[in-house]
């Protein structure tokens, strides 16, 4: 029973992934100029950590539920590449959340700091630098990564495509992921190695 | 922050010390308020000593709050002497008294106290508190599922963080002399949020210590041991870390 109903949640969920990848199609351009204008700021990276505070736009991806599965079907990586977070959708069914962050730096980074799954990256990393924030009147609400040095020309069109997406989403996200997403703002990583978080 | 005895709508704080008169008030209206925990009434009565043998790594707080000639609430706390934070374990008014800004008031001042806290035990400051929130999936009915949630968006709308955690609550703090298990027969720990609420301090931080928050729930306040199975559980993904 628990099996079939997270085989199902799971398929639905790779369905949608691959409505939102072909959908991005017809998406207008960012306009961002990763390339020229940024050093892969928002991708959680070794050495980001000594970056100075200003310097990072983001230092963790959050994925969406099965968002981790559909990654690891299209690109082979293992899971332990990912933090993995419990989320509880039912007293008896608990699924993970997958999250890079410094502790877990994004295994699709290439040494030029280009991405090497562009075709089909997490939808954080695709929306960055626009951040979708639920209200506690439950209601969507958008930040901007500040720290983003090309956000003077992200384009308006791609901002209310974007917007459309997690709109659209939002149905399908339990509670309990977005308050993981807004933890998320608190979070760059555990750095400690694996013999001193147990010996802590 | 100092602390601040006068709150809206005429509100009063007051601390309750064992040695006072007050004590007995406090288990009662913990009683009426918390009818499901009366079983934990002497754990009000111990924490209303500040110090308790079977509370060695926590400074305790019992506070009540009186409105129009009646206590109203009742907030349980304690800063963890060993870390930079504290454990909230009760807040709660009674039916009139709620929807006034009561608790929001309660949360601010139980962040001046364990600031006060922390500098009594030598620390910089304190960086908040946690609490141990009730799951709205585990609820039983639709009442208690709107209970549990309301209580979470009290907690979300002070500002506090929902840990990602697979938090088990413990029946009780091990080993404590004034509560047997023949007293708590029939409690069985239960899967709850762990949430922390920042103070300002710890609002700054760039990114939270899980880890230490985790461990000083379970190690410092509840007493567990460090290969406990609830430990191993609440800090598992962090433990697998890349070098």
């Amino acid at each position: 029973m628990t099996a079939d109903f997270i085989a199902t949640l799971k398929a639905e969920w790779f369905e949608r992934f691959d409505q939102i990848l072909d959908d991005s199609k017809t998406i207008p351009s960012s306009n961002l100029k990763c390339l020229e204008l940024c050093q892969a700021r928002c991708c959680p990276r070794a050495g980001m950590r000594s970056l100075p505070v200003g310097e990072v736009a983001s230092p963790v991806v959050v994925l969406l539920p099965f968002e981790m599965e559909y990654l690891i079907e299209k690109t082979g990586v293992s899971k332990e590449l990912f933090r993995r977070w419990p989320l509880a959708l039912t007293p008896q069914v608990t699924i993970e959340i997958g999250m890079l962050d410094l502790g877990k730096p994004c295994p699709f980074l290439k040494d030029n700091l280009q991405c090497s799954i562009h075709e089909h990256n997490p939808l954080d990393c695709r929306t960055f630098p626009l951040l979708p924030v639920l209200n506690h009147r439950g209601s969507l609400e958008w930040e901007l990564g500040e720290n983003c040095p090309s956000l003077i020309h992200l384009n308006a069109k791609f901002v209310d495509a974007v917007k459309e997406v997690w709109s659209d989403l939002m149905p399908h996200l339990p509670r309990a992921w977005w308050d993981l997403y807004a933890f998320a703002d608190h979070w760059t990583g555990w750095p400690q190695s694996v013999e001193q978080v147990n010996a802590a | 922050m100092p602390l601040e005895v006068n709150g809206p709508n005429g509100a009063t704080l007051h601390e309750v010390h064992a040695d006072a008169g007050l004590v007995e008030t406090a288990c009662e209206l913990f009683e009426s308020i918390f009818p499901q925990d009366h079983r934990y009434a002497p754990y009000v009565r111990a924490c209303a000593r500040g110090t308790h043998p079977s509370h060695p790594k926590t400074y305790d707080h019992v506070w009540l709050v009186r409105q129009g000639g009646e206590w109203v609430g009742v907030r349980i706390f304690s800063f963890i002497t060993t870390r930079a934070f504290g454990h909230g374990a009760y807040i709660g008014f009674t039916e009139s008294a709620r929807g006034q800004g009561l608790g929001r008031w309660l949360v601010e001042q139980t962040h001046a106290q364990l600031e006060m806290d922390a500098q009594k035990f030598g620390k910089p400051g304190s960086i908040g508190y946690l609490v141990e929130v009730e799951r709205t999936i585990d609820a039983h009915s639709e009442q208690e599922r709107r209970e549990s949630e309301r209580r979470l968006q009290f907690h979300r709308q002070c500002g506090a963080i929902i840990l990602p955690v697979q938090f088990i609550e413990p029946v009780m703090i091990e080993g404590v002399n004034y509560l047997s298990p023949a007293d708590l027969e029939g409690e069985s720990p239960r899967p709850m949020h762990l949430v922390f609420l920042p103070s300002e301090r710890g609002r700054a931080l760039v990114s939270l210590d899980l880890v230490n928050l985790i461990l000083g729930l379970y190690l410092d306040v509840y007493r567990l041991s460090n290969d406990h199975p609830f430990v191993h559980q609440a800090i598992s993904p962090l433990s697998e870390v890349k070098p």
